[in-house]
């Protein structure tokens, strides 16, 4: 198999044990007046997708299989698709069976870039608060959007909906995109010098994980 | 005191509530190496590449530019100063992003004009209006620093405003023999630039130097 970066879903993600994740953002504000609680903030660059993982102890030859893609990637020079754990379906559709094989696209963006309207969705489809979804755009290089759905809203009879969305929708996402709603994944990379291989002790290695940052 | 356009007037206004995004960009215009001909580049300090009208710098106008994002870019606090002292600042960016380096390694970046504005983004992510000018000026000095391993490098450009460079430049025609004798044979500084060096021997004989003799004869008479 040729790798090709960034790793699909299927290549990395997948076969994490992940037991722990902090998925935040990275916030890229300025700030006056935090010490008297008279605050101001200016943004300074767009927020950008964090994680902190953590593996499980497994026996060696596993960890051993994890580590050896890990190191595939070169430190934070190649990109990967990570799937956000808690999120891995929408919250009305554990499994993705409602959602099926059907297409989701773009139908409209707002004009302030908050909002997006999804049409495709099965009808009635409830879309919940903290949901993700994974838009792909641009070439050369291709760009990802990772977003997260911020009012909880439920689809017409036609299969769509309107809602509020984090962060901002990127410019060049465009009307028509797909939108990835199952297994929704976040382009990112391997901060450097985060990426613990675990220690081997006994029949286990123990304490395995990585710090991984959105590459936009 | 430079008014600026109604709808960045109005954001700044807004920012205790919503607060202000502030982007950066450069334009910088190289020569290429072959032909001569100055190829404008443009840096922001946003993530996608973006193409949007911005006031040029040079004539006043709005004309579309195209910018490459996501090449961390970094602006100082750029100096402003009343006097007529050359200020110069250093931006500096990534040193392994391709578009920096044909700009630096490519192209022939020395003193090549530049543009440095400052975005005001609305909600939506776009400039709220065409950003203004912030600093013209030319690139007085760049360099690419490669860190050890494991460090971080960056490749820099100093910017000074061209026309405080300017103001420093002495005006020949003022001073030099060959600007004066073009005004009616004019030779009052015809020995301006040796006279300095004359040497003038009082109350003793000039020492007699065949093979080095005092020159324009100072101090042999």
């Amino acid at each position: 198999m040729a790798f090709s970066f960034p790793l699909a879903v299927a290549a990395l993600s997948d076969i994490l044990p992940i037991e722990s994740v902090v998925w935040g953002d990275q916030r890229n504000d300025e700030l006056s007046g935090s010490g008297d609680a008279r605050t101001w903030a200016a943004n300074l660059a767009d927020p950008l997708w964090t994680a902190e993982v953590g593996l499980p102890p497994g026996y060696h030859a596993d960890m051993k299989e994890i580590a050896a893609v890990i190191r595939k990637l070169q430190g934070p020079r190649n990109s990967f698709f990570l799937v956000d754990p808690l999120s891995r379906y929408p919250k009305s559709d554990p499994i993705g069976s409602i959602l099926g094989s059907s297409t989701v696209v773009i139908d409209a963006i707002a004009s302030d870039r908050q909002a997006i309207s999804l049409g495709g969705l099965p009808a009635n489809f409830a879309l919940t608060r903290g949901d993700k979804g994974q838009v792909n755009y641009s070439s050369s290089p291709s760009r990802t959007w990772f977003f997260e759905v911020s009012e909880t809203v439920t689809a017409n009879s036609g299969g769509e909906v309107t809602f509020e969305v984090y962060p901002t929708v990127p410019l060049l996402v465009a009307v028509a995109a797909a939108v990835i709603l199952k297994k929704p994944a976040c382009k990112g990379f391997i901060m450097p010098g985060t990426f613990k291989p675990g220690t081997a002790a006994d029949m286990f290695t123990r304490g395995a994980g990585f710090t991984f940052m959105e590459r936009r | 005191m430079r008014s600026p356009a109604s709808a960045i007037l109005s954001a700044i206004n807004a920012a205790r509530d919503s607060g202000l995004a502030i982007r950066w960009s450069v334009t910088i215009w190289p020569k290429d190496r072959e032909t001569g001909v100055r190829t404008a580049f443009g840096f922001w300090t946003g993530d996608d590449p973006i193409t949007t009208s911005v006031i040029s710098g040079s004539t006043g106008n709005s004309e579309t530019r195209s910018y490459y994002g996501g090449v961390n870019l970094s602006v100082p606090p750029i100096p402003r100063t009343s006097d007529l002292t050359v200020q110069s600042f250093e931006i500096s960016l990534s040193q392994i992003a391709d578009a920096v380096q044909t700009v630096l390694r490519g192209y022939d970046a020395r003193l090549a004009p530049i543009e440095v504005h400052v975005w005001v983004l609305g909600a939506s992510g776009a400039p709220v209006s065409a950003p203004e000018p912030e600093f013209i000026g030319i690139v007085d000095e760049a360099g690419i620093t490669t860190p050890a391993a494991g460090g971080d490098g960056k490749a820099s450009m100093t910017i000074v405003s061209e026309a405080m460079l300017m103001l420093t430049r002495k005006n020949p025609r003022k001073r030099s023999d060959e600007g004066q004798k073009r005004r009616s044979g004019d030779r009052f500084g015809r020995y301006s630039n040796t006279a300095g060096y004359t040497r003038v021997y009082w109350g003793e004989d000039a020492p007699k130097d065949t093979t080095n003799p005092p020159k324009n004869g100072g101090g042999d008479k």
